[in-house]
Protein backbone atom coordinates (compact mmCIF):
# COMPACT_ATOMS: atom_id res chain seq x y z
CA UNK A 1 0.00 0.00 0.00
CA UNK A 2 1.28 3.25 -1.34
CA UNK A 3 1.02 6.09 1.72
CA UNK A 4 -0.75 9.25 0.36
CA UNK A 5 0.84 12.37 1.44
CA UNK A 6 -0.49 14.65 4.26
CA UNK A 7 -0.58 17.39 1.72
CA UNK A 8 -2.79 15.83 -1.05
CA UNK A 9 -5.36 14.50 1.98
CA UNK A 10 -5.91 18.03 3.04
CA UNK A 11 -6.30 19.40 -0.12
CA UNK A 12 -8.64 16.96 -1.64
CA UNK A 13 -10.99 17.51 1.80
CA UNK A 14 -10.90 21.03 1.31
CA UNK A 15 -11.92 21.25 -1.90
CA UNK A 16 -14.48 18.32 -1.64
CA UNK A 17 -16.07 20.04 1.03
CA UNK A 18 -16.33 23.56 -0.56
CA UNK A 19 -17.75 22.34 -3.84
CA UNK A 20 -20.34 20.39 -1.52
CA UNK A 21 -21.48 23.99 -0.01
CA UNK A 22 -21.18 25.74 -3.28
CA UNK A 23 -23.81 23.05 -4.62
CA UNK A 24 -25.84 23.38 -1.60
CA UNK A 25 -25.84 27.28 -1.07
CA UNK A 26 -28.56 27.82 -3.09
CA UNK A 27 -30.94 24.60 -1.42
CA UNK A 28 -29.73 26.84 1.82
CA UNK A 29 -31.16 30.13 0.25
CA UNK A 30 -34.76 28.21 -0.74
CA UNK A 31 -35.01 27.02 3.07
CA UNK A 32 -33.92 30.16 4.32
CA UNK A 33 -36.25 32.58 2.23
CA UNK A 34 -39.14 30.21 3.47
CA UNK A 35 -38.76 30.44 7.10
CA UNK A 36 -37.65 33.71 7.29
CA UNK A 37 -40.33 36.80 6.86
CA UNK A 38 -40.75 38.69 3.55
CA UNK A 39 -39.47 42.23 4.70
CA UNK A 40 -36.20 40.37 5.73
CA UNK A 41 -34.91 38.71 3.32
CA UNK A 42 -35.87 41.37 0.45
CA UNK A 43 -32.36 42.23 0.80
CA UNK A 44 -30.48 39.03 0.51
CA UNK A 45 -31.23 36.22 2.85
CA UNK A 46 -27.64 36.01 3.65
CA UNK A 47 -27.69 38.76 5.72
CA UNK A 48 -28.43 37.05 9.25
CA UNK A 49 -28.73 39.99 11.39
CA UNK A 50 -31.66 40.07 13.46
CA UNK A 51 -33.31 36.76 11.89
CA UNK A 52 -36.47 35.52 12.65
CA UNK A 53 -37.98 32.17 12.00
CA UNK A 54 -41.70 31.43 11.31
CA UNK A 55 -43.55 28.64 9.45
CA UNK A 56 -46.11 31.33 8.11
CA UNK A 57 -45.38 30.43 4.85
CA UNK A 58 -45.81 27.19 4.79
CA UNK A 59 -49.20 27.33 6.23
CA UNK A 60 -50.20 30.23 3.67
CA UNK A 61 -48.68 27.39 1.08
CA UNK A 62 -51.21 24.59 2.36
CA UNK A 63 -54.08 26.97 2.67
CA UNK A 64 -53.59 27.66 -1.18
CA UNK A 65 -54.60 24.11 -1.79
CA UNK A 66 -50.61 23.04 -2.48
CA UNK A 67 -51.22 19.78 -0.60
CA UNK A 68 -53.27 18.65 -3.16
CA UNK A 69 -50.29 19.19 -5.79
CA UNK A 70 -47.91 17.45 -3.42
CA UNK A 71 -50.21 14.46 -3.17
CA UNK A 72 -51.41 14.62 -7.09
CA UNK A 73 -47.11 14.27 -7.62
CA UNK A 74 -46.90 11.64 -5.42
CA UNK A 75 -49.67 9.58 -6.88
CA UNK A 76 -48.10 10.17 -10.36
CA UNK A 77 -44.51 9.39 -9.42
CA UNK A 78 -45.56 6.57 -7.63
CA UNK A 79 -47.43 4.89 -9.95
CA UNK A 80 -45.21 6.07 -13.14
CA UNK A 81 -42.63 4.24 -10.83
CA UNK A 82 -43.86 1.04 -10.17
CA UNK A 83 -45.88 0.26 -13.58
CA UNK A 84 -43.07 0.68 -15.62
CA UNK A 85 -40.97 -1.09 -13.40
CA UNK A 86 -42.92 -4.40 -13.70
CA UNK A 87 -43.33 -3.89 -17.49
CA UNK A 88 -39.61 -3.56 -18.15
CA UNK A 89 -38.54 -6.18 -15.18
CA UNK A 90 -40.97 -8.57 -17.42
CA UNK A 91 -39.34 -7.65 -20.40
CA UNK A 92 -35.90 -7.18 -19.88
CA UNK A 93 -36.12 -10.96 -18.26
CA UNK A 94 -37.53 -12.64 -21.55
CA UNK A 95 -34.55 -10.56 -23.33
CA UNK A 96 -32.15 -11.93 -21.02
CA UNK A 97 -33.39 -15.47 -20.69
CA UNK A 98 -35.37 -16.81 -23.51
CA UNK A 99 -34.46 -17.36 -26.99
CA UNK A 100 -37.16 -16.00 -29.62
CA UNK A 101 -37.38 -14.75 -32.75
CA UNK A 102 -35.94 -10.76 -34.05
CA UNK A 103 -35.29 -10.69 -30.55
CA UNK A 104 -32.48 -8.49 -30.89
CA UNK A 105 -34.67 -6.29 -33.40
CA UNK A 106 -37.65 -5.74 -31.27
CA UNK A 107 -35.08 -4.87 -28.33
CA UNK A 108 -33.48 -2.63 -30.37
CA UNK A 109 -36.89 -0.80 -31.68
CA UNK A 110 -38.00 -0.58 -27.86
CA UNK A 111 -34.60 1.18 -26.85
CA UNK A 112 -34.45 4.00 -30.04
CA UNK A 113 -37.20 5.53 -29.23
CA UNK A 114 -35.29 7.27 -26.73
CA UNK A 115 -34.34 9.33 -29.43
CA UNK A 116 -38.01 11.37 -30.04
CA UNK A 117 -38.49 14.14 -27.99
CA UNK A 118 -40.97 14.88 -25.93
CA UNK A 119 -42.31 17.71 -27.87
CA UNK A 120 -43.27 15.66 -31.36
CA UNK A 121 -45.26 13.08 -29.53
CA UNK A 122 -47.41 15.78 -27.34
CA UNK A 123 -50.03 16.29 -30.27
CA UNK A 124 -50.86 12.93 -31.22
CA UNK A 125 -51.16 11.80 -27.86
CA UNK A 126 -53.33 14.72 -26.43
CA UNK A 127 -55.46 13.70 -29.56
CA UNK A 128 -55.67 9.89 -28.53
CA UNK A 129 -56.74 11.03 -24.42
CA UNK A 130 -59.23 12.95 -25.72
CA UNK A 131 -60.62 10.62 -28.34
CA UNK A 132 -60.64 7.77 -25.15
CA UNK A 133 -61.11 10.24 -22.62
CA UNK A 134 -58.00 9.99 -20.94
CA UNK A 135 -57.20 13.80 -21.06
CA UNK A 136 -57.06 15.34 -17.70
CA UNK A 137 -56.85 11.88 -15.85
CA UNK A 138 -53.91 11.29 -13.71
CA UNK A 139 -54.07 7.72 -15.06
CA UNK A 140 -53.60 8.93 -18.47
CA UNK A 141 -50.42 10.74 -17.77
CA UNK A 142 -49.04 7.81 -16.02
CA UNK A 143 -49.43 5.80 -18.57
CA UNK A 144 -47.37 8.42 -20.94
CA UNK A 145 -44.71 8.42 -17.77
CA UNK A 146 -44.65 4.81 -17.82
CA UNK A 147 -44.07 4.74 -21.68
CA UNK A 148 -41.63 7.11 -21.82
CA UNK A 149 -39.39 4.92 -18.93
CA UNK A 150 -39.96 1.82 -20.47
CA UNK A 151 -36.69 2.15 -23.11
CA UNK A 152 -33.84 3.22 -20.51
CA UNK A 153 -35.29 0.83 -17.95
CA UNK A 154 -35.34 -2.28 -20.21
CA UNK A 155 -32.24 -1.02 -21.22
CA UNK A 156 -30.48 -0.64 -17.74
CA UNK A 157 -32.30 -3.95 -16.45
CA UNK A 158 -31.34 -5.77 -19.37
CA UNK A 159 -27.53 -5.22 -18.80
CA UNK A 160 -28.35 -6.20 -15.23
CA UNK A 161 -29.82 -9.47 -15.28
CA UNK A 162 -27.20 -10.38 -18.10
CA UNK A 163 -24.32 -10.04 -15.29
CA UNK A 164 -26.11 -12.52 -13.16
CA UNK A 165 -24.29 -15.81 -13.78
CA UNK A 166 -26.11 -18.84 -15.79
CA UNK A 167 -25.36 -21.14 -13.04
CA UNK A 168 -27.87 -19.78 -10.79
CA UNK A 169 -30.67 -20.16 -13.29
CA UNK A 170 -29.15 -23.71 -13.91
CA UNK A 171 -29.13 -24.65 -10.96
CA UNK A 172 -32.95 -23.58 -10.15
CA UNK A 173 -33.96 -25.66 -12.90
CA UNK A 174 -32.70 -28.61 -11.59
CA UNK A 175 -34.22 -28.10 -8.28
CA UNK A 176 -37.55 -27.72 -10.60
CA UNK A 177 -38.12 -24.49 -10.54
CA UNK A 178 -40.36 -22.83 -13.09
CA UNK A 179 -39.66 -19.62 -15.11
CA UNK A 180 -42.29 -17.66 -13.04
CA UNK A 181 -40.15 -19.43 -9.93
CA UNK A 182 -36.66 -18.38 -11.30
CA UNK A 183 -37.69 -15.06 -11.50
CA UNK A 184 -39.35 -14.33 -8.57
CA UNK A 185 -37.22 -16.40 -6.41
CA UNK A 186 -33.90 -16.33 -8.03
CA UNK A 187 -33.37 -12.87 -10.35
CA UNK A 188 -35.65 -10.23 -8.30
CA UNK A 189 -33.48 -10.67 -5.12
CA UNK A 190 -30.52 -10.77 -6.85
CA UNK A 191 -30.91 -7.21 -8.86
CA UNK A 192 -32.72 -5.79 -6.26
CA UNK A 193 -30.74 -3.10 -6.08
CA UNK A 194 -30.58 -2.35 -9.70
CA UNK A 195 -34.33 -2.54 -9.37
CA UNK A 196 -34.37 -0.08 -6.33
CA UNK A 197 -31.48 2.23 -8.13
CA UNK A 198 -34.06 2.67 -11.25
CA UNK A 199 -36.87 3.46 -9.12
CA UNK A 200 -35.15 6.27 -7.59
CA UNK A 201 -34.13 7.82 -11.14
CA UNK A 202 -37.69 6.98 -12.63
CA UNK A 203 -39.73 8.60 -9.51
CA UNK A 204 -37.42 11.92 -9.48
CA UNK A 205 -38.14 12.12 -13.64
CA UNK A 206 -41.51 11.37 -13.51
CA UNK A 207 -41.53 13.84 -9.84
CA UNK A 208 -39.91 16.66 -12.27
CA UNK A 209 -41.69 16.22 -15.22
CA UNK A 210 -43.52 19.98 -16.23
CA UNK A 211 -44.37 19.45 -20.18
CA UNK A 212 -46.64 16.52 -19.94
CA UNK A 213 -48.00 17.69 -16.73
CA UNK A 214 -49.17 20.91 -18.26
CA UNK A 215 -49.93 19.96 -21.41
CA UNK A 216 -51.97 16.89 -20.60
CA UNK A 217 -53.59 18.20 -17.31
CA UNK A 218 -55.93 20.82 -16.25
CA UNK A 219 -54.52 23.11 -13.70
CA UNK A 220 -56.37 21.10 -10.26
CA UNK A 221 -55.08 18.37 -11.51
CA UNK A 222 -51.60 19.52 -11.73
CA UNK A 223 -48.74 17.83 -9.92
CA UNK A 224 -46.56 19.87 -7.44
CA UNK A 225 -43.87 20.83 -9.99
CA UNK A 226 -46.57 22.43 -11.74
CA UNK A 227 -48.65 23.37 -8.99
CA UNK A 228 -45.69 25.53 -7.58
CA UNK A 229 -45.74 28.23 -10.76
CA UNK A 230 -49.37 29.27 -9.30
CA UNK A 231 -47.12 31.25 -6.77
CA UNK A 232 -45.15 32.91 -9.53
CA UNK A 233 -46.05 36.06 -11.22
CA UNK A 234 -43.46 37.52 -13.37
CA UNK A 235 -43.46 41.39 -11.70
CA UNK A 236 -44.66 40.43 -8.69
CA UNK A 237 -44.29 37.21 -7.19
CA UNK A 238 -44.47 36.34 -3.51
CA UNK A 239 -40.93 34.65 -2.69
CA UNK A 240 -42.12 33.28 1.27
CA UNK A 241 -44.56 31.07 -0.16
CA UNK A 242 -42.90 30.19 -3.53
CA UNK A 243 -39.74 29.13 -1.98
CA UNK A 244 -41.67 27.37 0.67
CA UNK A 245 -43.72 25.02 -2.07
CA UNK A 246 -40.41 24.71 -3.29
CA UNK A 247 -38.66 23.35 0.05
CA UNK A 248 -42.02 21.44 0.03
CA UNK A 249 -41.74 19.81 -3.15
CA UNK A 250 -38.14 18.86 -3.20
CA UNK A 251 -39.04 17.15 0.21
CA UNK A 252 -40.36 13.46 -0.99
CA UNK A 253 -38.19 13.06 -3.83
CA UNK A 254 -35.01 13.83 -1.32
CA UNK A 255 -36.54 11.66 1.62
CA UNK A 256 -36.97 8.98 -1.05
CA UNK A 257 -33.10 9.29 -2.07
CA UNK A 258 -31.82 9.39 1.15
CA UNK A 259 -33.44 6.45 2.28
CA UNK A 260 -32.64 4.82 -0.47
CA UNK A 261 -29.39 5.91 -1.40
CA UNK A 262 -27.20 3.08 -0.19
CA UNK A 263 -29.14 0.47 -3.14
CA UNK A 264 -28.81 2.89 -5.12
CA UNK A 265 -25.40 3.15 -5.66
CA UNK A 266 -24.94 -0.72 -5.50
CA UNK A 267 -27.37 -1.03 -8.03
CA UNK A 268 -25.93 1.42 -10.29
CA UNK A 269 -22.41 0.20 -10.16
CA UNK A 270 -23.64 -3.40 -10.55
CA UNK A 271 -25.56 -2.33 -13.73
CA UNK A 272 -22.45 -0.98 -15.33
CA UNK A 273 -20.46 -4.28 -14.89
CA UNK A 274 -23.05 -6.40 -16.51
CA UNK B 1 -37.75 -42.80 -30.89
CA UNK B 2 -35.56 -39.68 -32.83
CA UNK B 3 -39.25 -38.28 -33.86
CA UNK B 4 -40.60 -38.47 -30.29
CA UNK B 5 -37.37 -36.36 -29.03
CA UNK B 6 -37.44 -33.81 -32.04
CA UNK B 7 -41.28 -33.29 -31.24
CA UNK B 8 -40.49 -32.80 -27.37
CA UNK B 9 -37.57 -30.18 -28.37
CA UNK B 10 -39.82 -28.68 -30.82
CA UNK B 11 -43.02 -28.06 -28.04
CA UNK B 12 -40.46 -26.76 -25.54
CA UNK B 13 -38.95 -24.48 -28.47
CA UNK B 14 -42.34 -23.28 -29.28
CA UNK B 15 -43.43 -22.90 -25.05
CA UNK B 16 -40.06 -20.92 -25.35
CA UNK B 17 -40.72 -18.41 -28.20
CA UNK B 18 -44.43 -18.03 -26.66
CA UNK B 19 -43.49 -17.20 -23.33
CA UNK B 20 -40.51 -14.80 -24.54
CA UNK B 21 -42.38 -12.69 -26.45
CA UNK B 22 -45.42 -13.18 -24.01
CA UNK B 23 -42.76 -11.37 -21.43
CA UNK B 24 -42.03 -8.70 -23.59
CA UNK B 25 -45.21 -8.16 -25.46
CA UNK B 26 -46.73 -5.48 -22.63
CA UNK B 27 -43.86 -3.57 -23.41
CA UNK B 28 -43.58 -3.65 -26.80
CA UNK B 29 -47.69 -2.48 -26.94
CA UNK B 30 -46.40 0.65 -24.87
CA UNK B 31 -44.39 1.45 -27.33
CA UNK B 32 -45.70 1.21 -30.33
CA UNK B 33 -48.91 3.37 -28.67
CA UNK B 34 -46.94 6.17 -27.34
CA UNK B 35 -43.72 5.99 -29.02
CA UNK B 36 -44.21 4.76 -32.72
CA UNK B 37 -48.03 5.66 -33.43
CA UNK B 38 -47.43 8.76 -31.86
CA UNK B 39 -44.50 9.45 -34.32
CA UNK B 40 -45.93 8.56 -37.48
CA UNK B 41 -49.37 10.19 -36.04
CA UNK B 42 -46.83 13.46 -35.97
CA UNK B 43 -45.90 12.99 -39.76
CA UNK B 44 -49.15 12.54 -41.04
CA UNK B 45 -49.89 15.67 -39.04
CA UNK B 46 -47.33 17.77 -40.67
CA UNK B 47 -49.22 17.59 -43.69
CA UNK B 48 -52.11 18.88 -42.56
CA UNK B 49 -53.72 21.83 -41.67
CA UNK B 50 -55.72 21.90 -38.55
CA UNK B 51 -57.49 23.29 -35.40
CA UNK B 52 -58.11 20.50 -32.88
CA UNK B 53 -61.86 21.01 -33.62
CA UNK B 54 -62.90 21.13 -37.39
CA UNK B 55 -61.50 18.82 -40.77
CA UNK B 56 -57.71 18.43 -41.41
CA UNK B 57 -57.04 19.61 -44.45
CA UNK B 58 -53.81 18.53 -46.60
CA UNK B 59 -51.83 21.43 -47.22
CA UNK B 60 -48.61 19.54 -48.52
CA UNK B 61 -45.21 20.57 -47.84
CA UNK B 62 -47.13 23.69 -46.80
CA UNK B 63 -45.76 23.56 -43.04
CA UNK B 64 -42.19 22.52 -44.22
CA UNK B 65 -42.37 25.46 -46.08
CA UNK B 66 -42.95 27.52 -43.31
CA UNK B 67 -40.10 26.48 -41.23
CA UNK B 68 -37.76 26.69 -43.76
CA UNK B 69 -38.67 30.20 -44.81
CA UNK B 70 -38.03 30.79 -41.02
CA UNK B 71 -34.84 29.52 -41.19
CA UNK B 72 -33.86 31.22 -43.97
CA UNK B 73 -35.30 34.69 -42.78
CA UNK B 74 -32.90 33.82 -39.82
CA UNK B 75 -30.40 33.58 -41.53
CA UNK B 76 -30.45 36.81 -43.35
CA UNK B 77 -30.42 38.24 -39.77
CA UNK B 78 -34.53 39.00 -39.52
CA UNK B 79 -35.07 39.76 -35.94
CA UNK B 80 -36.80 36.70 -33.68
CA UNK B 81 -40.65 37.26 -34.37
CA UNK B 82 -40.21 36.83 -37.62
CA UNK B 83 -37.76 33.82 -37.23
CA UNK B 84 -38.93 32.01 -33.76
CA UNK B 85 -37.69 28.53 -35.15
CA UNK B 86 -34.49 30.38 -36.00
CA UNK B 87 -33.96 32.31 -33.17
CA UNK B 88 -34.49 28.56 -31.27
CA UNK B 89 -32.41 26.64 -32.80
CA UNK B 90 -29.65 28.88 -32.47
CA UNK B 91 -29.83 29.39 -28.78
CA UNK B 92 -30.11 25.67 -28.26
CA UNK B 93 -27.06 25.01 -30.08
CA UNK B 94 -25.22 27.55 -27.86
CA UNK B 95 -26.66 26.08 -24.95
CA UNK B 96 -25.51 22.38 -25.70
CA UNK B 97 -22.21 23.50 -26.73
CA UNK B 98 -22.08 25.18 -23.34
CA UNK B 99 -23.73 22.84 -21.12
CA UNK B 100 -22.74 19.06 -22.12
CA UNK B 101 -19.30 19.26 -21.91
CA UNK B 102 -18.90 21.40 -18.97
CA UNK B 103 -21.85 19.34 -17.02
CA UNK B 104 -19.86 15.94 -18.26
CA UNK B 105 -16.57 17.19 -17.19
CA UNK B 106 -17.76 18.36 -13.75
CA UNK B 107 -19.81 15.00 -12.96
CA UNK B 108 -16.62 13.37 -13.00
CA UNK B 109 -14.85 15.75 -10.95
CA UNK B 110 -17.52 15.63 -8.50
CA UNK B 111 -17.43 11.73 -8.65
CA UNK B 112 -13.92 11.25 -8.43
CA UNK B 113 -13.80 13.70 -4.66
CA UNK B 114 -16.74 11.17 -3.82
CA UNK B 115 -15.01 8.43 -4.55
CA UNK B 116 -11.95 9.40 -2.04
CA UNK B 117 -12.01 8.00 1.04
CA UNK B 118 -12.20 11.17 3.03
CA UNK B 119 -14.14 11.96 6.08
CA UNK B 120 -17.69 12.55 5.24
CA UNK B 121 -17.98 10.68 2.14
CA UNK B 122 -21.70 10.36 2.86
CA UNK B 123 -22.31 13.99 2.85
CA UNK B 124 -21.09 14.30 -0.44
CA UNK B 125 -22.65 12.22 -2.04
CA UNK B 126 -26.19 13.43 -0.92
CA UNK B 127 -24.51 17.05 -1.51
CA UNK B 128 -23.61 15.92 -4.98
CA UNK B 129 -27.05 14.38 -6.01
CA UNK B 130 -29.07 17.17 -3.86
CA UNK B 131 -29.62 19.46 -6.98
CA UNK B 132 -30.27 16.48 -9.15
CA UNK B 133 -33.95 15.78 -6.64
CA UNK B 134 -34.19 19.31 -7.21
CA UNK B 135 -37.57 19.81 -9.92
CA UNK B 136 -35.95 22.14 -12.53
CA UNK B 137 -39.19 24.68 -12.27
CA UNK B 138 -37.92 25.06 -8.52
CA UNK B 139 -34.09 25.40 -9.69
CA UNK B 140 -34.91 27.73 -12.33
CA UNK B 141 -37.20 29.74 -9.38
CA UNK B 142 -34.04 29.39 -7.24
CA UNK B 143 -31.51 30.76 -9.32
CA UNK B 144 -33.88 33.61 -10.68
CA UNK B 145 -33.85 35.27 -7.40
CA UNK B 146 -30.38 34.21 -7.34
CA UNK B 147 -29.29 35.94 -10.81
CA UNK B 148 -31.28 38.83 -9.93
CA UNK B 149 -29.98 42.23 -9.84
CA UNK B 150 -29.20 42.26 -6.03
CA UNK B 151 -29.03 38.73 -5.74
CA UNK B 152 -26.28 36.46 -4.12
CA UNK B 153 -24.38 35.92 -7.44
CA UNK B 154 -23.95 39.21 -8.00
CA UNK B 155 -22.92 39.82 -4.80
CA UNK B 156 -20.72 37.33 -4.55
CA UNK B 157 -19.02 38.33 -7.67
CA UNK B 158 -18.66 41.67 -6.06
CA UNK B 159 -16.53 40.46 -2.85
CA UNK B 160 -14.51 38.46 -5.78
CA UNK B 161 -13.86 40.97 -8.47
CA UNK B 162 -13.24 44.23 -7.28
CA UNK B 163 -14.79 46.96 -9.38
CA UNK B 164 -17.49 44.46 -10.32
CA UNK B 165 -21.08 45.92 -12.41
CA UNK B 166 -23.60 44.12 -11.33
CA UNK B 167 -25.70 42.30 -14.54
CA UNK B 168 -29.04 42.45 -14.53
CA UNK B 169 -28.87 38.14 -15.66
CA UNK B 170 -32.56 37.71 -16.42
CA UNK B 171 -33.25 40.79 -18.06
CA UNK B 172 -30.01 41.36 -20.12
CA UNK B 173 -30.45 39.50 -23.79
CA UNK B 174 -26.41 38.77 -23.25
CA UNK B 175 -26.64 37.04 -20.39
CA UNK B 176 -30.14 35.10 -19.99
CA UNK B 177 -29.19 31.90 -22.16
CA UNK B 178 -25.52 31.99 -20.02
CA UNK B 179 -27.56 32.11 -16.93
CA UNK B 180 -30.06 29.06 -17.76
CA UNK B 181 -26.81 27.16 -18.79
CA UNK B 182 -25.54 27.50 -15.55
CA UNK B 183 -28.81 26.35 -13.79
CA UNK B 184 -28.89 22.79 -16.02
CA UNK B 185 -25.01 22.62 -14.98
CA UNK B 186 -26.34 22.71 -11.59
CA UNK B 187 -29.22 20.81 -11.83
CA UNK B 188 -27.78 17.98 -13.60
CA UNK B 189 -24.26 17.17 -12.73
CA UNK B 190 -25.37 15.84 -9.63
CA UNK B 191 -27.06 13.09 -11.69
CA UNK B 192 -24.29 11.81 -14.11
CA UNK B 193 -21.96 11.85 -10.98
CA UNK B 194 -23.57 9.12 -10.00
CA UNK B 195 -23.06 7.00 -13.22
CA UNK B 196 -19.72 8.07 -12.88
CA UNK B 197 -18.92 7.33 -9.55
CA UNK B 198 -19.98 3.64 -10.08
CA UNK B 199 -17.59 3.35 -12.94
CA UNK B 200 -14.95 4.73 -10.79
CA UNK B 201 -15.46 2.08 -8.34
CA UNK B 202 -15.40 -0.66 -10.65
CA UNK B 203 -11.73 0.61 -12.07
CA UNK B 204 -9.44 -1.85 -10.74
CA UNK B 205 -7.37 -0.51 -7.46
CA UNK B 206 -4.40 -2.16 -8.71
CA UNK B 207 -4.05 0.11 -11.80
CA UNK B 208 -3.40 3.39 -9.26
CA UNK B 209 -1.35 1.71 -7.03
CA UNK B 210 0.84 0.88 -9.77
CA UNK B 211 0.87 4.42 -11.39
CA UNK B 212 1.34 5.42 -7.95
CA UNK B 213 4.62 3.31 -7.53
CA UNK B 214 5.41 4.57 -10.54
CA UNK B 215 5.62 7.97 -9.44
CA UNK B 216 2.05 9.71 -10.87
CA UNK B 217 0.54 12.27 -8.78
CA UNK B 218 -3.18 12.58 -8.55
CA UNK B 219 -3.88 14.56 -11.37
CA UNK B 220 -1.87 12.47 -13.91
CA UNK B 221 -3.63 9.36 -12.25
CA UNK B 222 -6.67 11.56 -12.71
CA UNK B 223 -6.15 12.20 -16.42
CA UNK B 224 -4.12 9.10 -17.78
CA UNK B 225 -6.20 6.38 -15.72
CA UNK B 226 -9.64 7.71 -14.54
CA UNK B 227 -10.31 9.72 -17.80
CA UNK B 228 -9.43 6.48 -20.62
CA UNK B 229 -11.42 4.13 -18.20
CA UNK B 230 -14.12 6.10 -18.29
CA UNK B 231 -14.82 5.86 -21.87
CA UNK B 232 -17.65 4.15 -21.97
CA UNK B 233 -19.24 6.01 -19.51
CA UNK B 234 -18.46 9.41 -20.66
CA UNK B 235 -19.94 8.72 -24.11
CA UNK B 236 -23.04 7.28 -22.26
CA UNK B 237 -23.40 10.78 -20.51
CA UNK B 238 -22.75 12.85 -23.43
CA UNK B 239 -25.27 11.40 -25.15
CA UNK B 240 -27.82 11.36 -22.76
CA UNK B 241 -26.88 15.19 -22.14
CA UNK B 242 -27.36 15.59 -25.84
CA UNK B 243 -30.65 14.67 -25.45
CA UNK B 244 -32.17 16.20 -23.03
CA UNK B 245 -30.35 19.49 -23.62
CA UNK B 246 -31.66 19.94 -27.01
CA UNK B 247 -35.05 19.19 -26.39
CA UNK B 248 -34.92 21.64 -23.05
CA UNK B 249 -38.16 23.14 -22.18
CA UNK B 250 -38.71 23.85 -18.55
CA UNK B 251 -35.68 25.61 -17.31
CA UNK B 252 -36.75 28.32 -20.67
CA UNK B 253 -39.83 28.25 -19.78
CA UNK B 254 -39.27 29.48 -15.51
CA UNK B 255 -36.61 31.92 -16.46
CA UNK B 256 -37.67 33.34 -19.87
CA UNK B 257 -41.20 32.78 -20.00
CA UNK B 258 -43.21 30.92 -23.09
CA UNK B 259 -41.95 34.13 -25.24
CA UNK B 260 -38.58 33.41 -24.33
CA UNK B 261 -37.63 36.58 -22.82
CA UNK B 262 -36.22 39.67 -23.95
CA UNK B 263 -35.14 39.92 -27.57
CA UNK B 264 -35.69 36.02 -27.19
CA UNK B 265 -32.43 35.56 -25.97
CA UNK B 266 -33.86 32.55 -23.61
CA UNK B 267 -36.03 30.59 -26.23
CA UNK B 268 -35.68 27.11 -27.41
CA UNK B 269 -36.77 25.00 -30.19
CA UNK B 270 -39.52 22.85 -27.69
CA UNK B 271 -40.95 26.56 -26.42
CA UNK B 272 -41.41 27.14 -30.04
CA UNK B 273 -42.95 23.67 -30.72
CA UNK B 274 -45.02 24.36 -27.68
CA UNK B 275 -46.35 27.46 -29.10
CA UNK B 276 -47.28 26.64 -32.41
CA UNK B 277 -49.21 23.75 -30.95
CA UNK B 278 -51.09 25.61 -28.22
CA UNK B 279 -51.01 29.32 -28.29
CA UNK B 280 -50.33 29.84 -32.28
CA UNK B 281 -52.82 26.41 -32.79
CA UNK B 282 -50.99 25.16 -35.30
CA UNK B 283 -50.49 21.96 -34.80
CA UNK B 284 -49.32 20.77 -38.37
CA UNK B 285 -46.38 23.13 -38.25
CA UNK B 286 -45.47 22.37 -34.69
CA UNK B 287 -45.24 18.63 -36.22
CA UNK B 288 -43.15 19.86 -38.75
CA UNK B 289 -40.58 21.16 -35.83
CA UNK B 290 -40.88 18.48 -34.18
CA UNK B 291 -39.62 16.56 -37.17
CA UNK B 292 -36.64 19.08 -37.63
CA UNK B 293 -35.61 18.90 -33.94
CA UNK B 294 -36.38 14.85 -33.86
CA UNK B 295 -33.55 14.68 -36.96
CA UNK B 296 -31.19 17.12 -35.17
CA UNK B 297 -31.52 14.84 -32.05
CA UNK B 298 -30.78 11.77 -34.31
CA UNK B 299 -28.02 12.89 -36.12
CA UNK B 300 -25.85 14.84 -33.27
CA UNK B 301 -26.58 11.25 -31.36
CA UNK B 302 -25.60 9.12 -34.11
CA UNK B 303 -22.91 10.88 -34.81
CA UNK B 304 -21.51 11.14 -31.29
CA UNK B 305 -22.10 7.53 -31.47
CA UNK B 306 -20.41 6.36 -34.34
CA UNK B 307 -17.06 8.49 -33.89
CA UNK B 308 -16.33 7.93 -30.26
CA UNK B 309 -17.64 4.81 -29.63
CA UNK B 310 -21.26 2.73 -29.27
CA UNK B 311 -22.94 3.33 -25.47
CA UNK B 312 -26.36 1.63 -26.54
CA UNK B 313 -25.20 -1.74 -26.70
Amino acid sequence: MVKVSMKYKVTINIVAWMIGILLLIPLFGLVMASIRPFSEVVSGWWILKNAHFTLENYIDVLDRGFARNILNSIIIAGFATILPLLVSGMAAYGFTSFSFPVKTMLFLTLVAIQVVPQQAVIIPLLKLFRDLGLYNHMYGIILVHSAFALPWTIFFLRNFFMSIPKDYEEAAKIDGLGSVGIYFRIILPIALPAIISVAVVQFIFAWQDLFFAITLLRPENWPASAGITKFVSRYNPNWGQLTAAGVLTILVPLLVYVALQKYYMKGVSGGIKG
Amino acid sequence: MFSKFSSFYEKARNKEIVAGLSLISVAVILNLIFGYFAMIFAFYLSFFKWDYIGQMQFVGLKNFEIVIRDLIRGFHGAPYLLSPFYTGLKNILIYTAIVVPIQTFLAIVLAAFANQKIRGQQFFKVSYFLPATTSSVIVALIFIWLFMKNGFINYALAHIIPGFQPIDWINDRNYLLLAIAMVAIWGTSGHFMVSFLAAMQAIPREIYEAAMLDGAGPIRRFFFITIPMLRPMIVYVVVMGLIGALQMFDLAWVMAGANGGPGGAGYTVALDIYNEAFTRIRPGVAAAKSWFLFAIIFTTTYLFQKKYGRAMR
